[in-house]
């Protein structure tokens, strides 16, 4: 172990920081990819012959796609097995690259895109959205790129060093700590996002009644039953609405909360 | 001319920013590292880092997950920034200017965003080609015109808004009357319920409504801050995961009892 040197694979992590510059609809990262792990296949593939070097290429020209942040692990892990598999198992690798995909996609989007990113940015906004002190991007800053760093470098260079072995402890349950990993982050990003509703979302009602002498607001009734009750009740219109869209209707959810909140506000129902 | 040159920076700025989004993910596609970026070019940093938090605040659930493309927050953040700083109110005003002007930036660039992704496609075919010599350098050129076009996607919408808009924000702002905007700071706290709302369409599975409420009662009855409800949501996960890993012996009682056919 050991042929492709180190220079060549942090050549390989410095172009993974460009690696969705060709992102497109039809393959996805593939085109990227390509061009992220060529450093590795000219080193191994400078005296083969061309019909080899011509195939190698087109594997990474397959579709592909899988969360930002584990292109390096996968790619350290490919560069393992494109050294040790002679032409004939080349399959291999094409099967270990798209078996890895969508596990990696799964646990990067859970504990990345839905976790880690939304509390960097309460944290660091809460910290200045009043004051406007440069402390809250700092922090935020800090924050994402202390985590994300070494998941990139070691994901790429532990990858090629153990990747073998994680690979050949698949048949033993080796991908199920994925899936552990999986459960685990969405668990908590249930909890995280949950927590997030009650502090990011406001939404108060100016209703007043008369009640005898002076007015009960609507507002305070309203915390007596529960705190939070208005975001909480926004949050699950909004939820039932994404849902029965899948997703695809959210422009027009945005849009029509921000006309329904202006023409609320005008009326003094909300506030 | 220092409005050009200006418009030509917050525009250069926009596009890195979405270089960072397709490239190295430093965080500068959120609102409140973009946000930095304008109050740099416009020199006023605390402006911009109020409306900038304001902005990540009520985007903090829209992110890109899988293959789905959300409202572009990055020319949203620059573009209502940028306008709400020019605008030269108080702190209020470019709020609630951002706001106006910034949700509707982000939902049509969002549109460019997928008709780049379309465009796009050509490269892959354009390399399938190249793959056939062996020819990396073509790859490598049609790797960085795909960055080129997405920085293209984002600088070009923010260079149209910042340069016309500039000129024309205060005769609009007047014209909106002061309700309507402060309409505008009432929907800018409502409109996180829909990014958190993506997010929960995407984790709500089997048993997680449990740790919705938990998250719950942490933020709302106990008012304990994000890292702590992030601490105790680990603890609950860690349990979670312990429970759903115990080896289970109700499979062999099943199959004595007979009642469970598989």
């Amino acid at each position: 172990m050991g042929k492709i040197s180190k220079k060549t694979l942090n050549k390989v992590l410095l172009r993974t920081q460009t690696t969705q510059f060709s992102h497109n609809y039809e393959r996805m990262q593939s085109l990227s990819l390509t061009y992220d792990f060529a450093p590795v296949i000219e080193e191994l593939y400078k005296d083969k012959p061309k019909e080899q070097q011509v195939r190698a290429m087109q594997r990474y020209l397959e579709y592909f796609n899988t969360h930002p942040l584990a292109i390096p692990a996968i790619l350290g892990i490919c560069a393992a097995i494109e050294e040790t598999t002679d032409e004939d198992h080349k399959d291999s690798v094409t099967n270990i690259k798209t078996g890895l995909m969508g596990p990696l996609a799964g646990l990067g989007d859970s504990m990345l895109n839905l976790t880690w990113y939304p509390i960097a940015g309460s944290i660091g906004a809460s910290l200045c959205v009043e004051s406007g002190s440069i402390l809250g991007p700092i922090v935020m800053f800090l924050l994402i790129n202390l985590l994300y760093w070494p998941l990139k470098y070691f994901g790429l260079h532990k990858g090629y060093e153990k990747g073998m072995d994680l690979i050949q402890n698949e048949q033993n349950g080796g991908l199920k700590i994925f899936d552990r990993l999986g459960n685990f982050a969405n668990v908590l990003g249930v909890v995280v996002v949950s927590g997030l509703i009650t502090s990011t979302v406001k939404l108060n009602t100016g209703i007043e009644f008369a009640a005898g002498e002076g007015t009960i607001a609507l507002q305070d009734q309203l915390n007596n039953v529960m705190p939070c009750l208005l975001p909480v009740l926004l949050t699950a219109l909004c939820y039932f609405l994404l849902k029965k869209g899948q997703g695809k209707n959210s422009v027009w959810v945005i849009l029509g909360l921000l006309v329904a909140c202006i023409v609320l506000s005008c009326f003094g129902i909300l506030v | 001319m220092g409005n050009l040159l200006t418009a030509l920076l917050l525009a250069a700025w926009a596009g890195l920013c979405a270089l960072d989004q397709f490239g190295p993910h430093l965080g500068f596609r959120k609102p409140l590292l973009a946000s930095i970026g304008v109050g740099l070019i416009l020199g006023d940093m605390q402006t911009a880092i109020i409306v900038g938090a304001t902005m990540e605040l009520m985007w903090l659930g829209v992110n890109n997950i899988g293959a789905y493309v959300p409202p572009d927050v990055i020319s949203g953040t620059i573009v209502g920034t940028s306008l709400g700083i020019l605008s030269g109110g108080d702190t209020g005003t470019a709020i609630s200017t951002a706001i106006a002007v910034g949700v509707p930036t982000a939902l049509l660039v969002q549109q460019v965003n997928m008709l780049v992704m379309t465009t796009n496609i050509s490269l892959v075919h354009a390399a399938d080609k190249a793959a056939e010599n062996f020819d990396f350098k073509k790859i490598t050129f049609l790797h960085w015109t795909g960055g080129l076009m997405f920085f293209l996607s984002r600088a070009v919408p923010v260079f149209i808004a910042c340069f016309a808009g500039s000129a024309v924000i205060d005769t609009i702002l007047a014209a909106i009357p002061a309700q309507i905007l402060s309409g505008f700071t009432v929907a800018s706290k409502a409109i996180p319920a829909v990014g958190l709302a993506m997010l929960l369409t995407m984790m709500m599975k089997k048993n997680m409504w449990i740790f919705l409420v938990l998250g719950f009662v942490l933020g709302a009855y106990l008012n304990l801050g994000t890292l702590a409800i992030a601490l105790v949501g680990a603890v609950a996960a860690g349990i979670y995961d312990l429970i759903m890993e115990r080896p289970a012996p109700a499979v062999a009682v099943a199959d004595e009892e007979g009642e469970y056919d598989l």
